[in-house]
């Protein structure tokens, strides 16, 4: 259970070990995009921990990087397919972010720092942890960036028609400026209850 | 050298069965994808050519759309930097205007041949007819075409797209 819960607060990939900036940057201007992307995410993350932490014995040390990335290649052509198939619309949106999971450093991190010198179990529970920190924060980002720049959540109007849409939010400098305040609130709530 | 074949053997596997678990999700899902294509093609003539009864037709081995007695569409595709582009561009009935160009794929660089995909560039082919010719100013002759900054693969890869395929679609549908 340890395993699971360091990756939504405490040991939380993006705010903590700012890992996966990228997707965390470009695709969190909706929420709906931010969400298909951190599902995608936890998919991969799941099964190339769960194969990694199977195979973690046999692989060659000098090759073991190599072996790790056509393991996650495999998982994120699996749901590029799955996406194009049945969500060809958000396959659409999200556009190359999709193969681009495969050098999404969350996941080469985790495979190396966990799966490769962990069983199964706990490299399960690892990557459902880290996973769900990451589509936490994503969603998070999507909520305040849609909310604040178009308006809107989910798709339908969140705010009074008095209130203002701040353009910059959906542009790349608000997601700076979201990202940078919420890892300064994670460490402000750290400090004050004195988590390592 | 015992080693070097333990390697070896351990990666070839490895990449087999990856390629033999793709090819299975690839045989289950083509036919829903083509399915979903297809469909972004259609939007892709109706967002061109609002309201027009849309045929297809083929001629020459190419197929085409007619959008009513406005002008016809057709597909097109080019390798670009990272993988294939592909679009629909739609012409007037003359053929002599570009009404309008839609991107169905690109997976270039966000930010820098991504950039192609975006109004900011594609509004340069506009009413106007090819060959086209990409500059790295400021256009000065009319059917000069700006370059994306830092993305001039991308950008000459688009603009020979729309030069040879407008050629060779004009000569199959002055036939």
């Amino acid at each position: 259970m340890k395993e699971f819960v360091k990756g939504l607060f405490e040991k939380n990939p993006i705010l903590c070990y700012l890992l996966g900036l990228c997707p965390t940057l470009a695709v969190t201007t909706n929420v709906v995009n931010a969400l298909t992307m951190g599902v995608s995410v936890i998919f991969v993350l799941f099964f190339s921990n769960v194969i990694i932490s199977l195979i973690r014995k046999a692989v060659p040390t000098q090759v073991r990087i190599a072996s790790y990335i056509v393991v996650i290649a495999t998982f994120v052509t699996i749901a590029d397919i799955f996406l194009q198939a049945n969500y060809y619309e958000i396959s659409r949106a999200l556009g190359p972010f999709i193969p681009l999971i495969v050098v999404n450093c969350i996941i080469l991190g985790r495979a190396e720092a966990f799966a490769s010198r962990n069983g199964i179990v706990p490299s399960m529970l690892d990557a459902l942890g880290m996973g769900t920190g990451f589509t936490l924060i994503l969603c998070l980002m999507g909520s305040i960036r849609e909310i604040l720049g178009s308006g809107t959540l989910l798709g339908f109007k969140a705010v009074p028609a008095f209130f203002p849409q701040f353009l910059v939010m959906i542009l790349p400098a608000g997601a700076f400026i979201t990202l940078g305040l919420l890892v300064g609130a994670h460490q402000a709530l750290k400090m004050k209850y004195k988590i390592k | 050298m015992k080693k070097i074949i333990k390697i070896t053997l351990f990666l070839l596997c490895l990449c087999f069965l990856s390629g033999l678990i793709l090819s299975f999700v690839w045989e289950k899902s083509a036919g829903k994808i083509a399915a979903n294509e297809n469909r972004a093609k259609m939007a892709a003539v109706l967002a061109i050519f609002p309201g027009e009864d849309i045929t297809e037709l083929s001629g020459g081995g190419e197929q085409y759309w007619r959008a009513g007695a406005e002008g016809y569409a057709f597909e097109s595709s080019i390798m670009g930097f990272q993988d294939e582009i592909k679009a629909v561009i739609g012409v007037d009935k003359n053929m002599e205007e570009i009404k309008g160009i839609i991107i169905l794929k690109c997976l270039e660089t966000p930010g820098l041949g991504g950039e192609v995909t975006k109004d900011k560039f594609l509004k340069q082919f506009l009413v106007k007819n090819s060959p086209f010719t990409v500059v790295k100013t400021a256009p000065r002759e009319k059917y000069d075409i700006q370059a994306v900054t830092g993305a001039t693969i991308s950008s000459r890869a688009v603009v020979k797209m729309i030069n040879e395929r407008l050629a060779r679609m004009r000569a199959v549908i002055k036939e």
